[in-house]
């Protein structure tokens, strides 16, 4: 294997097809018959943390300095968990809006309430698993890896790439979520970028998923039929605090900046087209599912 | 920083290793019989007191066949509710309810209803308690020309056998005033494959039809509540098998058609 300095944007589409891939076939294989707990905690231990892991080992690449695995400060930190919280509120404001026009437009998707899978493990495992495993190796894979390629590609706005990419991959959580997830994932990755601390975008995702558990789950937010009238002041007024949040963080955008820009490979653009007509081949199957073409 | 996540990451798997494995073993364990056809939904009934929760949402873009196969490991009553925006033929409402105690092993509560195109939902209504309800489910799309026969079945017009069958008695209800009435008598002299199809229109008073014989009892076959049973397959051993009816206070009408059953064989 060519050895480089540091990712680059062909390792990156490669891998992030492949992961893509494995992942929802895996999930398709694993989840009804380990469970969804378990099976999260595979998707987030195999194939997202390690593939960037072992590449940082083969190559050499330092984690702290390539991945940025290293720490802020607690200002940093409390900010980040401060925009985690309050941009959830619009992401989930986003999602909902989504969801509801999809319905009224396409149909609604047969689906099975989260109550029916649960037992008391895999309940655990996925609040384990959402809280604290997916924002260290999300993280570690977008922000560490995929981020500080698409840095080399385009050093201003490769965090708008990598957060774009993020909320594509999910897509195989379903329509809805591709644009709250991408707005989350500029977020995390300005914070990245911003402050060259991969702990802000953890501490951060980690703010919004128990978000998403509190308020979404415990005080009933997600099976709301209705969306609350006071939820579009608190989106809105969420997108502003963050932005606010974000300005705040202390930066030290300088240590990584350097870089000459790096034009994609080949191999890169054939990989990244792939990935894009797998996750558009992702969204047909929930359109027909949703018009009853395919159950 | 870096010291840092890998020890949560190590203490992460320390905990959830030994989560996985209890899971695992206590599905093992697991003292339900759900045959594999059955998609299955397991119900938690340790997280909180459910009152109409909804467990299943499907659409059906056509008429289908739906089973369900309930069990369960407590031993309190739950109340399973299936509600259909379709017709669900053979019953009034378009909700059918189920009571479910402890049904485990071969045990469990089981139906087959065959519903109009649209959504259906299963509700659950359970105390919180120690233990698991584990509902079983399938679909089967239904030919449109059976549904729509038994949709005329199902709006009064009962003289809608299915091929093969042919009519051996019929009753208008109204003022029929019977107890275990013998219908018809089936005797087969040798092992026989037999089908049988009973439909009545009856919306009020009390009208049952019994099966019994060979040390075998089909009980309450039919009723005001479930008005159709079609194409039951029964092998009977030699023997006599009658069948009776009752009809208090009823309406409507009741047909018997069979299929495969040949007088003296």
């Amino acid at each position: 294997m060519k050895r480089t300095p540091a990712p680059t944007t062909s390792q990156a589409n490669v891998l992030f097809f492949l992961t893509a891939v494995v992942t929802l076939a895996s999930s398709i294989v694993f989840a009804p018959r380990l469970g969804i707990g378990t099976n999260l905690w595979i998707n987030e231990f195999v194939y997202i943390l390690l593939p960037p892991l072992l590449l940082a080992t083969v190559q050499g690449w330092s984690l702290e300095e390539v991945y940025r695995l290293k720490d802020t400060s607690t200002r940093n930190r409390l900010l980040s968990l401060l925009a985690g919280v309050s941009l959830w509120f619009t992401a989930f404001y986003l999602s909902t809006l989504t969801r509801h026009f999809l319905d009224a437009k396409l149909g609604v998707i047969a689906s099975e309430a989260p109550a029916a899978h649960s037992s008391l493990y895999q309940t655990l495992l996925l609040l384990l698993g959402m809280v604290v495993l997916a924002p260290i190796c999300e993280e570690f894979y977008f922000r560490g890896f995929v981020q500080a390629a698409y840095e080399r590609y385009s050093p201003k706005y490769g965090f708008v790439i990598a957060g774009v990419l993020f909320g594509s991959y999910h897509i195989l959580n379903g329509l809805t979520e591709v644009v709250p997830a991408s707005m989350l994932g500029v977020a995390m990755g300005y914070l990245v970028y911003k402050t060259n601390s991969l702990a802000t975008s953890m501490l951060f995702h980690m703010a919004a998923n128990a978000s998403s558990i509190l308020f979404g789950g415990v005080l009933g937010l997600s099976t709301a039929s209705v969306m609350p009238s006071w939820m579009h002041f608190v989106a809105l007024g969420g997108l502003v605090l963050t932005l606010v949040l974000l300005r705040s963080v202390d930066g030290q955008p300088q240590q990584h900046q350097p870089r000459a820009e790096e034009k994609m490979s080949p191999r890169g653009i054939l990989f990244l087209v792939l990935t894009i007509l797998f996750f558009l081949a992702a969204g047909a199957a929930e359109i027909a599912a949703r018009l009853g073409v395919v159950g | 920083m870096k010291r840092t996540v890998f020890v949560i990451l190590l203490l992460s798997l320390l905990v959830g290793i030994p989560l996985m494995i209890l899971d695992a073993l206590q599905k093992s364990q697991s003292q339900f019989n759900v045959p594999d056809r059955f998609t299955k939904l397991v119900v938690d009934l340790n997280t909180n007191t459910k009152a109409d929760e909804l467990l299943l949402e499907r659409q059906l873009e056509g008429p289908a066949t739906v089973e369900l196969f309930i069990q369960s490991d407590s031993g309190s009553l739950k109340e399973v509710k299936l509600v259909s925006t379709g017709e669900i033929l053979g019953l009034d409402g378009n909700t059918l309810d189920f009571q479910v105690g402890r049904l485990t092993g071969t045990q469990a509560t089981a139906a087959t209803v065959l519903l109009g195109p649209g959504k259906y939902a299963l509700y659950l209504t359970s105390p919180k308690q120690a233990g698991t309800l584990v509902i079983g489910y399938q679909e089967i799309p239904a030919d449109p020309k059976e549904f729509e026969r038994l949709t005329k079945v199902h709006q009064g017009d009962l003289d809608n056998p299915p091929p093969g069958y042919r009519k051996v008695y019929s009753a208008d209800l109204r003022g029929l005033e019977v107890q275990d009435e013998l219908i018809f008598t089936l005797s087969p002299t040798s092992p026989q494959s037999v089908g049988i199809s009973l439909y009545t229109s009856a919306r009020r008073g009390t009208v049952s039809v019994d099966i019994v014989g060979g040390g075998s009892n089909w009980l309450s076959v039919i009723s005001t509540e479930h008005r159709i049973c079609d194409q039951m397959e029964l092998t009977l051993p030699p023997g006599e098998y009658q069948i009776k009816l009752t009809s208090q206070d009823a309406d409507g009408e009741l047909y018997l058609f069979l299929k495969g059953y040949e007088e003296g064989r």
